[in-house]
């Protein structure tokens, strides 16, 4: 009888069920398939109402890593400012000049990294590292911090070719001409996705091992 | 005077008060939607009432789900002695701000 009831797609279900406290997995879930199944899919059809289904596991996400895709969607424009902004060329500190760790500290500061490519700075490690730290530990589970690493570092990304595409409109047109330019954006953006969710593990496992999750987290009020 | 709540939480905890026993979810998302007259992520208003449980101002409890949500509980919420009393004092504030303006304000040329 339920199994003919119409669904949202499965993989959307299993990534919601991921962000969400044990004690509200069940009740939310639930929330969100009654609208789906008894006012959405009616009147919207298959298609819209998935696009409604995602949108709103979606926004579930953006409430969990907000602060952290925040710092980096700033981090971003100030990279995009720096290093995009034309005719202008960052000044990169001098050893010769400076002790080697201010120098580092003054690399990290102004272009947000240490090697000096978007995404997998050392800085950007800490962002990740610390949205999949919070979502561990609020859902006791390895994969709402690959979750949340992965969101941050795409919106950190999408903030940065955003801004960079103001500020530089033919570099984003000449990516959309370019096939070849193409896959290789493609490829520069699935770096930070993939050093993400690695990090994003790595928090997992170790939250996971050293703060194991509170009792009364796992249980219902 | 306790913490006055952010205009959201006035409007979460409103929309428990306005659904009484039938305040899960799915109608508080739906009530604020309707009050507010614009789509709300269902992240906001979990995240609010979240929020609102960890202050004291509301509380929930679980009941058994229906078929059409594939059985799974449903979260009822309501508001506490301190929900309402926050409330009570967001709307002395507010009052409290207006008084002595005539509304709605003329913009002036």
């Amino acid at each position: 009888m339920t199994n003919k009831e119409p669904s949202p797609p499965r993989w959307a279900e299993a990534v919601l069920r991921c962000l969400l406290r044990p004690p509200d997995r069940e009740s939310v879930s639930g929330d969100l398939l009654e609208e789906y199944r008894a006012a959405r899919r009616p009147a919207l059809g298959a298609v819209r109402a998935n696009a409604w289904y995602i949108k709103h596991v979606l926004s579930v996400l953006w409430y969990l890593i907000r602060p952290y895709a925040l710092v980096l969607a700033g981090q971003s424009i100030l990279l995009a400012l720096t290093v995009f902004r034309p005719g202008h060329h960052a000044p990169h500190p001098s050893p010769q000049m400076r002790p080697v760790f201010l120098s580092l500290m003054v690399k990290v500061l102004w272009y947000g990294s240490i090697t000096g490519a978007p995404g997998v700075s050392l800085f950007d490690a800490v962002i990740y590292v610390s949205a999949a730290s919070r979502g561990v530990q609020r859902t006791g589970l390895i994969k709402t911090g690959m979750l949340g690493a992965a969101g941050a570092s795409v919106v950190g990304f999408t903030v940065l070719f955003a801004a960079a595409a103001f500020i530089t409109p033919s570099l984003a047109l000449a990516t959309f001409a370019n096939p070849l330019l193409f896959a290789f954006m493609l490829v520069y953006l699935l770096v930070p996705l993939a050093y993400a969710v690695l990090l994003g593990a790595l928090a997992g496992l170790v939250v996971r091992w050293i703060v194991p999750l509170a009792p009364r987290k796992l249980g219902v009020s | 005077m306790s913490d006055v709540p952010g205009q959201f939480e006035q409007a979460v905890l409103l929309a428990l008060i306005r659904l009484g026993r039938d305040a899960y979810g799915r109608a508080i998302l739906n009530e604020i939607q309707g009050r507010l007259n614009r789509d709300v992520s269902a992240g906001a208003v979990y995240a609010t009432l979240e929020r609102l449980e960890a202050k004291g101002l509301a509380s929930s409890r679980l009941a058994p789900g229906t078929a059409i949500r594939g059985g799974r509980a449903r979260r009822y919420f309501m508001p506490t002695g301190a929900g309402i009393r926050a409330l009570n004092d967001a709307k002395s504030a507010a009052d409290s701000l207006w008084r002595g303006l005539s509304w709605p304000l003329r913009v002036r040329a």
